[in-house]
């Protein structure tokens, strides 16, 4: 609704009428603004709640990131968590515990940066990451389940220890994972991130690495 | 709220200077400040609003529904090949000293508040026909592992940890002996990286390269940006 003004000619007589009329004419439009916003970039993050039924359908919980300077050496042949850096402590989420409910689902990222590589044996040079978590389901005690498959890399570029053989290093892995909650409650207390190697005369070398779990309630 | 009018003028009365200037003063106020049902309190919007699907209006590339995305996608067409050289070094053509930033990858990302980026991306690299991108354009191995990098930079920092190269190495069968580092000659690249804490504001991020070929090309590229705040 435009509020119009009134144009008063020199020595017209006003009129309390005329002189009342913007002021209703507001309070008459006034009266329609609705608690609903209509206009582009309305909102921000702030206006976003973080708490209660209808909470924010985003909950990330992340993983620490290290730089490149933070580095450890791998060379175990049964899973072992990653760690931050030489001696560090394991990579964890913060915010845990994660609760999910039925249906609710949680999205998994990790990557880390393989630096040098030791390449000795190339006819056992794969190695993998997964990632585990401990849940407790339902309300029991909680145990460590394997939420991915085991993803696999190899060293090298043939098996065989024939001939020319490349190795592959300095490259980012980058990995992605669903979680969907089938029982009527999880409650995931850890996940890590974790590595092996076929055979502990290889090794590999992990810089920066991270971890973010997503959880997703609507 | 809506406007209370509270001094009505009445007819055949005198009209008072100051009850003219508390109604004014009134509507002052009222426009400047007291028009408040349309504003949207802190920590007031839910998931209804927000699964309604309007927050994709909020701002180009907003999606609330899966943290603040922007994303860049370009189809493997012929004809949004893109093009990098060597020969943009003045001098030098194989040191690292110039960088090229792939173009339809990068993004300014605004961060309201302190936060994260978690980068997601895939992008096809083509090196000249017949070589793989290392340092010396003829496919051979060298020891000082020098060659092309992909990296992503943020804020003009190039970030060490996003190679995207492998690194090929002679085994020698079996012991190492040289090496050197390269991109194999066509591949689609991907990358997840997660940033560090970047404070509020602006940030840029592209793709970059140090082209060490006559003729690369990047394709088909698909790059996602996610925020996450603290």
């Amino acid at each position: 609704m435009t509020i119009n003004s009134k144009v008063f000619e020199p020595g017209t007589l006003t009129s309390a009428a005329d002189a009342n009329q913007p002021h209703e004419d507001i309070v008459t439009a006034s009266a329609a603004i609705g608690a609903d916003a209509t206009r582009t970039e309305w909102a921000s993050f702030k206006h976003i709640t973080t708490s209660g039924k209808d909470a924010h359908p985003i909950t990330p919980y992340m993983g620490k990131v290290e730089d490149a300077t933070h580095f450890k050496v791998y060379d175990n042949t049964a899973y072992a968590t990653i760690e931050g850096g030489a001696g560090g402590t394991p990579m964890a989420l913060t915010g845990l515990p994660i609760t999910l409910t039925a249906g609710q689902t949680l999205r998994l990222h990790a990557g880390c940066f393989v630096t040098e590589v030791t390449h000795t044996d190339v006819t056992a040079d794969y190695y993998w990451f997964r990632l585990v978590a401990e849940i407790a389901v339902d309300g029991g005690a909680a145990g460590t389940v394997q939420l991915t498959p085991d993803w696999g890399y190899s060293l090298g570029s043939t098996r065989s220890g024939e001939g020319f053989v490349q190795t592959y290093g300095y490259q980012r892995v980058g990995l992605s994972w669903v979680h969907v909650c089938k029982n009527t409650e999880e409650i995931i207390s850890e996940v890590d991130f974790q590595v092996k190697l076929e055979d502990a005369s290889n090794d590999i070398t992990i810089a920066e690495c991270h971890l973010i779990a997503i959880k997703t309630t609507a | 709220m809506p406007y209370v009018f509270g001094i009505p003028y009445v007819a055949n009365s005198f009209m008072d200077g100051d009850d003219v200037n508390t109604n004014n003063e009134a509507l002052r106020k009222y426009l400047n400040k007291d028009i408040v049902s349309a504003d949207i309190a802190d920590g007031s919007v839910g998931s209804p609003e927000i699964v309604k699907g309007e927050p994709q209006f909020v701002t180009s590339d907003h999606q609330f529904t899966c943290g603040s995305e922007a994303n860049q996608f370009t189809p493997g067409e012929d004809i949004q090949r893109d093009y990098f050289t060597a020969h943009i070094k003045p001098t030098l053509a194989l040191a690292d000293d110039l960088w090229w930033a792939l173009p339809n990858v990068g993004k300014k990302v605004h961060l309201e508040r302190d936060g994260y980026i978690l980068i997601h991306a895939g992008i096809e690299v083509i090196s000249d026909l017949n070589f793989a991108m290392d340092y010396d354009n003829d496919g051979s191995v060298n020891n000082d592992g020098e060659g092309s990098d992909l990296r992503i930079s943020i804020n003009g920092d190039r970030k060490e940890v996003t190679y995207m190269l492998s690194f090929e190495e002679e085994a020698g069968s079996p012991t190492p002996s040289q090496s050197h580092a390269a991109i194999a000659k066509r591949r689609w690249y991907p990358i997840s990286y997660l940033t560090e804490t970047l404070a509020a504001g602006d940030h840029d991020i592209t793709f970059v390269v140090n082209p060490v070929v006559d003729m690369g090309s990047i394709r088909s590229r698909n790059v996602s940006y996610e925020v996450f705040y603290i």
